[in-house]
């Protein structure tokens, strides 16, 4: 997979986040998978189709979406996810992916977003794509979020 | 002569059931290509007699790929099998010369009567 | 939105299972309004597709059920639901059914919709939820376990 279309979403990450106010967006770990094993809570998987096709899924702890989505809305403290809290996670999946869209497009690639889907889970198995899915992890104040791009360039 | 094969599908499934129903036929499958250029590739190196087709693919689609083999090979003989058959795909595969357009899922007597028309 | 963007999915889901495994699926005729979010059986698939409008086919089944049609389909014995094969027998069905159904649409009402890749996942407990659309689910059963479509629209079904 092409870095140039890898970097819009991990850029995207960050600057969704920085108008939250949070800065100090890291980008950790990238390892490469076929299955994609998720340990942790939360997995917001939204499609891509167009010029490219694909999956991007964004998997963080409870308690990580629980603080996005608490900076999304002014610093509110949120306490559990409840309906609100998870279209507000279904919400940022949606920003941020639009927002990579956004930059594919100015590189020449037309592209449309589809609806997200959020699985709630322990130790959930997912295949995302036909070919290898790249996974990222972006260290953010809130904590790790973990990029799963499955782009069938 | 044994007819020679080409599949050229992203899915793991549809590679083992269309391999299963051509062995049971005698026919041959002398390649598996799991995207589009990887299928444009196996059909040079391979020059199989027939090539079943997926469109939606990972790098370049079926459509793509058949136009560049059509391309390479004016007598290249393909058979698209898509889970997609809208009016405009049709379309598009009949401007490239595409002779069968099958819908998935398929079955034996659907794969076998589609070759005995091409080959 | 229109009970006609729905029922496709319900009619392919059955005709495509039936073709591909020999297996009738009792059931999934009527589809009922979904409230919030859906209890995985197993083995979930998500499809999203995008045109004129934006939406997702979900199709869920019992372990049993999917392992069954790995094993009917592929013609080999699979007893994990994680083995790669029965994952991607899962994602092939949901995306024949969605391929067909969308097919119909693109035809019947123009609506030059474009599947993304399936998205196939199993664990335990999971739970599904798709924010701020409304969607329909349909339920059904086989010998083998119960299986369940959902189907949503942006812009909703009012």
């Amino acid at each position: 997979m092409d870095v140039k279309y890898i970097l819009p979403f991990l850029e995207s990450v960050k600057s969704v986040l920085e108008q939250f106010g949070l800065s100090d967006v890291k980008r950790g770990e990238i390892s490469k998978r076929d299955i994609m094993h998720v340990k942790t809570d939360i997995t917001a998987v939204i499609g891509i189709v167009g010029q490219i096709r694909g999956n991007i899924a964004y998997s963080m702890s409870k308690d990580t979406a629980q603080k996005i989505v608490s900076s999304m809305m002014m610093g509110m403290p949120v306490e559990e996810l409840d309906q609100m809290g998870r279209s507000a996670i279904g919400e940022f999946a949606n920003m941020v992916t639009g927002n990579a869209s956004a930059l594919l497009e100015n590189s020449g690639l037309k592209v449309d977003i589809t609806p997200p889907s959020i699985v709630f889970g322990q130790d959930v198995y997912f295949i995302i794509s036909s070919v290898q899915t790249l996974s990222i992890d972006m260290e953010t104040p809130l904590g790790k979020i973990e990029v799963n791009i499955g782009l069938e360039i | 002569m044994i007819k020679r094969i080409l599949i050229v599908d992203d899915s793991p499934i549809i590679h083992t059931l269309l391999r299963k129903t051509l062995e049971k036929h005698d026919f041959e499958v002398c390649g598996d290509a799991h995207n589009g250029r990887e299928g444009v590739e196996m059909y040079k190196e391979l020059k199989p007699d027939l090539v079943f087709m997926d469109i939606t693919m990972p790098i370049i689609d079926g459509l793509e790929a058949s136009k560049l083999i059509k391309e390479y090979d004016g007598q290249a003989k393909i058979i698209m099998l898509s889970a997609m058959g809208d009016d405009d795909i049709i379309g598009q595969a009949e401007e490239l010369g595409i002779d069968i357009f099958l819908k998935k899922p398929f079955d034996e007597y659907k794969i076998i009567s589609a070759i005995s028309k091409m080959i | 939105m229109d009970k006609k963007f729905y029922q496709p999915f319900c009619r392919s889901t059955k005709d495509i299972i039936k073709e591909m495994a020999g297996i009738e699926i009792e059931g999934m005729e009527s589809m009922e309004e979904e409230e919030g979010e859906i209890s995985s059986m197993g083995v979930s698939s998500i499809i999203t597709f995008a045109g004129t409008r934006k939406g997702r086919l979900l199709v869920d089944m019992e372990l049993g059920l999917a392992l069954y049609l790995a094993n009917t389909i592929l013609g080999e014995a699979y007893t994990d639901a994680m083995d790669r094969m029965v994952l991607s027998t899962v994602s092939e069905i949901n995306n024949i059914v969605s391929g067909n159904a969308i097919t119909s649409l693109n035809n019947s009402y123009s609506m030059d919709l474009r599947l993304a890749p399936p998205v196939v996942f199993t664990g335990q407990d999971m739970v599904i939820s798709i924010p701020k659309i409304n969607s329909l689910s349909s339920q059904g059963y086989t010998e083998y376990g119960k299986i369940s479509i959902n189907v949503a629209w942006e812009g909703g079904n009012k």
